[in-house]
């Protein structure tokens, strides 16, 4: 018997919800982020560098706004992401979530186990091994057949060099449509994922590392943020998706 | 496919997988989920392969209640917003209850913990950090004040236990905790070694003879065989030394 929801704990290595006054970086407790009001500069073991407010952390483009961990976390050949965005009409794909190879704003050169979402027209997600000087290294990435998107729930997991993408627009339903490999519809992608084990860096939501003027930033809001060391099983999938559901309106 | 079958005359309700308006009712409620009238008794059965969840309470921010039909691990909890337990029962007995990773309060083998985790095997009640009394501390066994700490390295800081051997034979230094940070401590120390064991004092703080009211020098060299009791008055560290 449970009392509100309830997520998987197992393996959480990081969490911040912007729902909950109680955020937990995953690293050393529970935080309260909404305390820190606008433009927080420094914040325990999190440095947050946006503006809180409904329905998330709002972050704006190129101007620099990002979160990041004061600790390195440790994912190993399996692990998931788990990411809600809250602003419609995002336009160009972006990156909300990685792990950074060194601290903001003068570290990290690339981003280990990148997640990039996005897209003008079918929005789409794309889980990627490293992204370095503009190119994007082992992954892949699942097109999202609905046209309508706007709150976006991303979830990932990857174990044994086997990828799996859901992806939930408002309003349209938890779709476990197809895994797409690069576009391409013939299921998990299973290549050459595992041939970088070192996957060590500070979580980095929000934006991407250095060069700190460009790269692909979020402009929107995020609501919260997983990360697990561990690949969620597709059950605990749906746990998780089923314990914030009725907080976006999702189907 | 779903389908809602009514028999008035079994006082049963039920919600099930089968064609739309037909009155079959799910007999191995492999599917079903049936409200049952039983001489004054209101019965809700339901059954699922692969949904543990039987009962469920949603509301505009999330799920608010959940009965599942899965009675080890987690057998009991109540949530953030964000999905983490503020008080959880487990089917081993252990009962936590705070911040999700915090162990506030846990209930295990037995044996309470607050801040940390107890040893079941040795410890009733274990605490992680400062414990304040507001009434009497009664102990009817031995009163075991903490640990002795020993070294034979160079420098210590002293702290860690109220009893503290230096046991080398090179010149070693112990620093003090800071005064303003440790008002009412008392700490023994005892030099062992065969090399002078200097007690120094953090930033400012300064050691005062017992039966002195002034401040006295901020360092106390101690040789071979000496000991110390040092009581934190909130001003000064108060030495009272015995020579052996």
């Amino acid at each position: 018997m449970k009392c509100g929801p309830s997520i998987v704990k197992d393996g959480l290595v990081f969490l911040i919800d912007a729902s909950d006054p109680n955020c937990f970086d995953g690293v050393s407790g529970c935080k309260d982020l909404s305390s820190q009001g606008n433009d927080c500069t420094s914040f325990g073991n999190l440095k947050v560098n946006s503006k809180f407010g409904s329905p998330g952390w709002n972050f704006t483009g190129y101007t620099g706004d990002y979160i990041e961990t004061n600790n390195t976390i440790t994912l190993g050949s399996a692990f998931s992401y788990e990411i809600m965005l809250t602003t419609p009409g995002y336009a160009s794909d972006f990156i909300p979530l990685s792990m950074n190879t060194g601290k903001l704003p003068n570290g990290g050169t690339k981003q280990k186990v990148y997640l990039l979402v996005g897209g003008a027209g079918a929005p789409h997600a794309f889980l990627g091994e490293d992204y370095a000087s503009g190119s994007m290294y082992p992954g892949f990435s699942m097109a999202q057949s609905s046209s309508t998107y706007g709150f976006m729930y991303v979830q990932t997991t990857m174990e044994n060099g086997t990828g799996k993408i859901w992806f939930s627009p408002k309003e349209s339903g938890f779709s476990r449509a197809s895994t797409f490999i690069n576009s391409i519809p013939t299921g998990y992608f299973t290549g050459a994922w595992q041939t970088n084990p070192n996957r060590s860096g500070y979580v980095l939501v929000g934006r991407f590392g250095n060069p700190f003027g460009g790269g692909l930033p979020v402009s929107g809001a995020v609501n919260f943020v997983r990360v697990y060391n561990r690949a969620l099983s597709e059950s605990e999938v749906l746990q998780n998706y089923n314990a914030v559901k009725g907080r976006f309106n999702l189907q | 496919m779903s389908n809602i079958a009514l028999y008035p005359s079994s006082g049963i309700l039920e919600f099930n997988t089968g064609v739309a308006g037909s009155l079959t009712l799910d007999n191995s409620l492999s599917g079903a989920s049936r409200f049952r009238f039983n001489s004054g008794e209101i019965n809700l059965t339901s059954y699922a392969s692969g949904n543990l969840n039987r009962f469920t309470i949603d509301g505009g921010q999330g799920r608010l209640f959940l009965i599942d039909d899965n009675l080890s691990g987690s057998l009991f909890s109540v949530n953030t917003i964000a999905g983490l337990p503020v008080l959880e029962a487990f089917s081993d007995n252990r009962v936590i209850l705070g911040e999700y990773n915090k162990y506030n309060l846990i209930v295990s083998g037995g044996s309470v913990g607050i801040g940390g985790l107890p040893n079941t095997g040795t410890q009733k009640l274990y605490v992680s950090g400062n414990l304040a009394v507001g009434g009497n501390l009664g102990v009817s066994g031995t009163l075991n004040l903490g640990t002795v700490s020993t070294g034979a390295g160079s420098s210590y800081n002293i702290g860690f236990s109220p009893f503290f051997v230096y046991t080398g034979s090179v010149l070693s230094t112990g620093i003090m905790p800071l005064i303003s940070s440790s008002v009412g401590s008392s700490y023994f120390i005892k030099n062992r070694g065969t090399a002078v064991f200097t007690l120094s004092g953090s930033s400012t703080d300064q050691f005062t003879p017992i039966s002195g009211t002034g401040a006295f020098t901020r360092s106390v060299p101690m040789v071979t065989g000496q000991a110390h009791t040092v009581i934190n008055d909130g001003i000064y560290w108060n030495v009272m030394t015995r020579l052996i």
